[in-house]
């Protein structure tokens, strides 16, 4: 009777197993919008009836899942690409959009799931620094399809090849590139000044509380970052030596933060410290600060936005003073060493990235292409004026921690330390930088590059 | 017992049993034991590495970690307080047969059917400094504007009052159910013999509530210690580490930093400290049963 118990037990729990492992592979990837397939009208058939011909598409039946970055500025026309990319090639596009606090989980998470996980990520570049050995090499599909990128910034091809120290090697094709500009108001300011010395000038001139201050910047932690780096990179150091010692607390990083303390605390609103992106996007638009230290989505939202946008058509993008620039990141498209279908994922990308949809994508989505002479387009500049400033920003821009798998231990502390002195929790800038640059070499011991460090 | 009923008992609930071991007993018991490696998941090819009990001795040596145990016991400590003492007063008015006690109810309720995070973004457009409302309030005490979550000393109280806001009911419910429990037939013995109200309360409504009290601060600590999304959609634990919590700190140990061995050991420090306060409170209850 045992026996008969015990068989039973086993068959029902391995049915439920099967049907459990059914019912995960379905749900592997969540699918938030699917590119709805188009059911094509039936020509009208006057004279012969024929059998008609079906031609089948190239990707019949294949299925790519995409996780997208939320809220980037690629997000949109990857919806709207991804119908056209079924359309043309049969292609199903599921799309996941996960918050950008979620997408190293996501990312683990996928890893695991293997060929269950997802076919392509369009995030930050800097994932693939820690991902890079489950990701595609894609310069043999670059070759194959001849995909240009002579066109594109400096700073793109640069730092878009030999992550992982694996040299020429390209894991990552970018859409957008993304720094952090200054927004300005051109009624407020109108000559954008070229040193600190002006650009305090201006800020002061521009702070009249409650009524108008001079800045709005997200001052919670994590996004205090790019502040911090604009200024100290202006000054001309490195944040790390080649043999990875940190500078970050040198005399001009000590400079570097007392300059962004004294700007916030005397021409920012009240309580900018605990502002988020929004909070910083909606100051500028309404009028209440005239210029903007941010990435770009955050502000454009709200200057497309009739209802919230009170300066009309009234500013600009500038880099910042003396050379200065946040840190660069952009948005690109990686594609999982697992997938099925490299070719139609490539495909996808490359024709989503190509120049005559990278300039679509520029004027109907501000989308900031890696292309560099889109942003000389008179169409491209009609639409998006902004993008004669924002060019100036990327040609000097360069990302933090290039190729260190341990980036995100390297930078989020960044903000807090920051954050830390900026609320008054540490009043000594030098002890700040010494304990960030403590935690940096305890990050970087970890594991330490075989490559020297690089900006 | 019928024949064969022991048998049938293991085999229906042999599912459910398989349910918990997979999703309960199978990660805790991963997590203990990589408690004891270095693992951090970030670095391209890295295996775990077994260290022994160096990830619990790195965390009296860790200034971040202790400084958000600090933020989360304060945090604990002053809400529960706060809780109490207004939840028992709800309570007692819940408890007066007032024709405006269902409505008052219904209210009362209000705020604990909303999700922490709607009440995390909700609360931090009530403090935005230049645009929200309890500034605008304030102002007509004569009280200037203050920065609420950009101020590394407001912004704690300033959580503190979002959990206080929230959880209130939690603690007025549970009290209320204690005094409807007490036998109203004390309450007249002790009118008859000339007690007033207040010798009421202290000698009879306090005393016989005890249990509901230890049962609410029993549920409220552990709810508190693992405070995360409020604090996260307000602060994300700024300005500075003003509101680290905890939860945040050990979120981004291991879902940021992928530091597998040290998250791991981390929780499980945290575990056994909320295990402690758990057994002290429970014990308390089960003196009160024997003692009766």
């Amino acid at each position: 009777m045992k026996r008969i118990i015990s068989c039973i037990l086993a068959v029902i729990f391995a049915v439920s197993m099967v049907f459990l492992g059914i019912g995960c592979k379905e749900e592997a990837a969540p699918v938030e919008k699917e590119a709805a397939p188009v059911e094509e009208e039936a020509a009208p058939v006057e004279e012969e009836a024929e059998e008609p011909v079906v031609e089948e598409k190239k990707y019949e039946g294949v299925e790519l899942k995409i996780m997208v970055h939320a809220g980037s500025s690629g997000e949109r026309p990857i919806y709207e690409f991804a119908e056209e990319f079924y359309d043309k090639t049969g292609a199903k596009i599921s799309i996941e959009t996960v918050a950008w606090e979620n997408i190293m989980p996501k990312l683990m998470a996928s890893i695991e799931a293997g060929e269950r996980g997802y076919d392509i990520y369009y995030t930050n570049p800097e994932f693939s620094y820690t991902h890079w050995p489950s990701l595609l090499p894609l310069n043999p599909y670059i070759e194959k399809y001849n995909y240009d990128t002579s066109d594109w910034f400096e700073a793109a091809v640069k730092y878009g090849e030999g992550v992982g120290d694996v040299p020429d090697t390209r894991y990552t094709i970018p859409a957008s590139m993304v720094v952090a500009p200054v927004f300005y108001n051109t009624e407020k300011i109108p000559e954008y000044p070229t040193t600190w010395e002006g650009y305090e000038e201006v800020l002061a001139e521009n702070t009249n509380p409650p009524e108008e201050y001079g800045l709005a910047v997200a001052g919670v932690p994590v996004q205090t970052v790019r502040q911090f780096y604009a200024r100290f990179w202006s000054l001309g150091d490195p944040l790390l030596t080649p043999d990875w010692k940190p500078l970050i607390n040198n005399e001009n990083g000590v400079r570097a933060l007392e300059m962004l303390k004294e700007t916030i605390d005397n021409f920012t609103p009240p309580g900018v410290l605990g502002w988020d992106n929004p909070d910083a996007g909606a100051a500028f638009a309404n009028g209440l600060c005239a210029t903007y230290e941010g990435w770009t989505g955050n502000v454009l939202t709200f200057l497309e936005d009739p209802a919230e946008n009170k300066i009309g058509d009234n500013w600009a993008v500038a880099m910042y003073p003396e050379g200065g620039t946040g840190n660069m990141t952009d948005n690109s498209f990686a594609i999982f060493k697992t997938t099925k279908n490299p070719d139609a994922a490539f495909e996808f990308i490359a024709e989503f990235t190509n120049k005559e949809n990278s300039k679509r994508w520029a004027v109907e989505y501000a989308l900031e292409t890696p292309i560099r002479s889109i942003y000389d387009d008179p169409e491209v500049q009609a639409a998006q004026p902004w993008f004669e400033g924002y060019k100036e920003a990327l040609d000097v821009a360069k990302p933090a921690f290039w190729r260190v798998p341990q980036w995100i231990e390297l930078f989020i502390p960044t903000g807090e330390m920051v954050s830390k002195y900026l609320s008054g929790e540490i009043t000594d800038p030098q002890v700040a930088l010494d304990q960030l640059a403590a935690t940096w070499e305890e990050a970087i011991e970890k594991a330490p590059p075989e490559f020297e460090y690089m900006e | 017992m019928l024949p064969g009923y022991r048998k049938w008992s293991i085999i229906f609930l042999l599912p459910s049993g398989l349910f918990l071991i997979f999703a309960y007993v199978y990660p805790m018991v991963y997590s203990f034991i990589m408690s004891f490696f270095s693992y951090s998941m970030l670095i391209p090819g890295a295996k775990p590495v077994f260290t022994g009990i160096n990830n619990y001795l790195s965390i009296f040596n860790n200034l971040a970690f202790l400084n958000s145990l600090r933020i989360t016991f304060i945090f604990s400590i002053v809400a529960i307080f706060f809780q109490f003492i207004i939840g028992l007063f709800l309570a007692l008015v819940m408890s007066a047969n007032l024709r405006i006690t269902g409505v008052f109810r219904v209210f009362m309720f209000i705020p604990l059917m909303i999700a922490p995070v709607v009440v995390g973004i909700l609360w931090r457009n009530l403090y935005h400094a230049s645009y929200g409302v309890i500034n605008f309030f304030i102002s007509f005490l004569g009280i200037p504007p203050q920065i609420w979550l950009g101020s590394a000393k407001q912004a704690l109280p300033a959580v503190i009052v979002v959990e206080i806001w929230q959880q209130l009911p939690v603690f007025a419910f549970i009290l209320a159910a204690g005094i409807a429990s007490i036998p109203t037939e004390l309450n007249k013995a002790a009118l008859v013999d000339g007690c007033g109200r207040m010798r009421i309360f202290w000698h009879i409504t306090l005393p016989l509530l005890k249990p509901a009290i230890i049962v609410a601060f029993l549920l409220r600590i552990i709810d508190t210690l693992r405070m995360f999304d409020i604090v996260y959609t307000m602060t994300q634990g700024g300005p500075g580490t003003a509101t680290k919590f905890l939860s945040l700190q050990i979120y981004e140990k291991g879902l940021r930093f992928f530091d597998i061995g040290n998250a791991a050991a981390q929780s499980w420090f945290f575990l056994i400290i909320v295990l402690l306060i758990e057994i002290y409170f429970i014990r308390l209850i089960l003196r009160r049963g024997t003692a009766r």
